[in-house]
């Protein structure tokens, strides 16, 4: 533990501090962003929208070679693709009633494939295995400056629509014959999950972000009786997830990703097991009375 | 001179190619009833208040609601939907469920979403008229199936409607608190007009004033004249009569004169 206070305060060694401090600012989305996910149980609609960016990261790297435009980094094409599948995803669960599941879960994994055809035909070696298990001890600060501007955006667009994204979670079907556009605020919270998405791709990878998006918010969502004292919450655990995984990958010289998932998993499952012995005790009090 | 609540001009309706699930359907509702919707399994009735929301536009003929096309007349409707269509675990307390019922307004506010003093206001006489209002904080996952049923007419009731429409409001609710609950419905329709889905043949309260038999097509009768004639034609076999003049109460079992008022 020594070691790891000596490196954060070491001047000349910037990427652990860095590391904290993407940690910090993607809690915020994790644990807002995950609040409505969770409840409106749209995880796997998170899933094929992440794993879809591996089409878009693959794309810009493709592009990147052939053309002399900055527009294209791995950033610019997963922003593009993770918009483009909530878009496409969107439509399909609005539309296609029975046949949801399939169609999403294809999606998911054509966006895989055409990211790895885009990569194969992109010279020089390309290590997809840092897109998909995420490397924050590589974030710079540019990175983290976006982090923070779509962190904000985030929070003020949950600010201003709380209630009526709240509405659409709950009853869609409500919202609409209030003469609000529900479909439109779903449209909305599929957006902001796509942005979520991307800006955490950084810290966990592709693979692991549905459980950061997942399993903080499910942990407070079993502590709290509004969306907003939820969102709060899982906030704070992410936070706690975030720090306490990098800390101890550093100690533990693993890596920094599945660290965290892990440690979020496990938490959770200790939650759970908490809850159950507790219901068990209070039943057999209730009963020897 | 009010426009009638609801209006139905040879209406029928099918979903996507199959057979008619409404089929040349006319028929009038008139302002400040009690009307309860009857009919099989399958029969519309669902539809028939899909129909009345504008969810579904009818293959052919009219629906009216106060004159205009039922989009226009949304602002005046109160809805209350089944309950199985809800995720029980969703983190919400009762007072916020209410509140949804005062979305949907004008200004930045209503863009926006956020309730004024008003909207809370409204929110907690509403809730107390189902005689909800101490448990407003609660969450709403903690509610037994009745009180998450009254907290559902407390959001109807928050959209200030004209119109009422309940799809199976006494589903999962004892008769003790259905009784309650169709005298509360009673005293509503002095103001406003209120249609329910009711979820079985057997059950229709006394006090409603004039029943929807829907299968396929669509007969309006006042409670009195319901026969078994009436059933049979509707439902096409020979049925056992329903009484409609017996309820329990908490004193226990009794019979009731047969509601004579609407001859």
């Amino acid at each position: 533990m020594s070691s790891l206070i000596s490196v954060l305060f070491d001047p000349d060694i910037v990427f652990l501090r860095y590391a904290f401090a993407a940690g910090i600012l993607s809690s915020i989305s994790f644990g807002v962003v995950g609040s409505y996910v969770v409840a409106r149980r749209i995880s796997t609609i998170a899933g094929a929208i992440a794993h879809c960016v591996l089409g878009g990261i693959g794309f810009a790297l493709f592009m990147q070679e052939r053309s002399d435009s900055i527009l294209w980094t791995p950033l610019t094409g997963a922003l593009m693709a993770a918009l483009m599948a909530a878009f496409i995803i969107g439509l399909v669960s609005l539309r296609a009633g029975q046949r949801e599941d399939t169609v999403i879960n294809a999606l998911w994994a054509v966006g895989m494939a055409i990211g790895l055809l885009f990569m194969a035909r992109t010279s020089g070696y390309i290590d997809p295995m840092s897109f998909l298990f995420g490397n924050i001890l590589m974030i710079g600060p540019a990175d983290l400056q976006l982090m923070g501007i779509m962190a904000a955006f985030i929070i003020l667009m949950v600010v201003l629509f709380y209630n009526k994204l709240v509405a659409v979670c709950f009853d869609e079907e409500f919202l609409e014959l209030r003469g609000v556009p529900a479909h439109f605020y779903y449209f909305m919270l599929l957006v902001l999950t796509a942005l979520s998405i991307v800006l955490l791709i950084r810290v966990v990878g592709i693979v692991l972000v549905i459980a950061m998006l997942t399993l903080p918010a499910a942990i407070a969502g079993q502590l709290s009786r509004s969306l907003a004292g939820m969102m709060g919450l899982a906030v704070l655990f992410s936070m706690g997830f975030t720090t306490g995984g990098i800390a101890l990958s550093f100690e533990t010289d693993l890596p920094t990703g599945p660290v965290i998932v892990v440690l979020a998993a496990a938490s959770y499952l200790c939650l759970l097991i908490y809850r159950f012995i507790d219901g068990r005790l209070n039943k057999t009090t209730l009963h020897s009375k | 001179m009010d426009k009638l609540p609801v209006s139905f001009q040879q209406v029928s309706f099918s979903y996507e190619n199959s057979i008619p699930v409404l089929d040349d359907v006319s028929f009038d509702i008139h302002a400040r009833e009690l009307v309860a919707m009857v009919g099989p399994n399958g029969g519309g009735k669902t539809t028939l208040l899909k129909l009345m929301t504008g969810m579904l536009t009818p293959s052919s003929g009219s629906v009216s609601l106060f004159g205009k096309k039922p989009l226009y007349a949304r602002p005046r409707i109160g809805y209350m939907p089944q309950y199985l269509h809800f995720d029980p675990d969703f983190p919400i307390t009762v007072r916020e469920v209410v509140l949804m019922g005062r979305l949907g307004r004008g200004g930045i506010r209503g863009f926006l979403g956020w309730p004024d003093k008003k909207d809370r206001s409204k929110a907690m006489e509403c809730l107390a008229h189902v005689e909800m209002d101490t448990l407003a904080d609660r969450p709403f996952s903690d509610l037994s199936g009745g009180q998450k049923q009254r907290v559902m007419i407390a959001r109807a009731l928050a959209c200030e409607p004209e119109l009422l429409l309940l799809d199976e409001p006494t589903a999962n609710v004892d008769s003790q608190t259905e009784s309650r609950f169709m005298a509360l419905l009673e005293e509503l329709s002095e103001k406003i007009t209120v249609i329910m889905v009711s979820h079985d043949m057997g059950f229709v309260s006394a006090l409603v004033k004039s029943v929807l038999c829907v299968n396929r097509k669509v007969v309006v009768h006042p409670t009195s004249e319901l026969t078994g004639t009436a059933i049979q034609d509707i439902y096409n076999c020979s049925m056992q009569m329903v009484r409609h003049d017996h309820r329990c109460t908490e004193k226990g079992h009794t019979h009731v004169i047969p509601d004579q008022r609407s001859l």
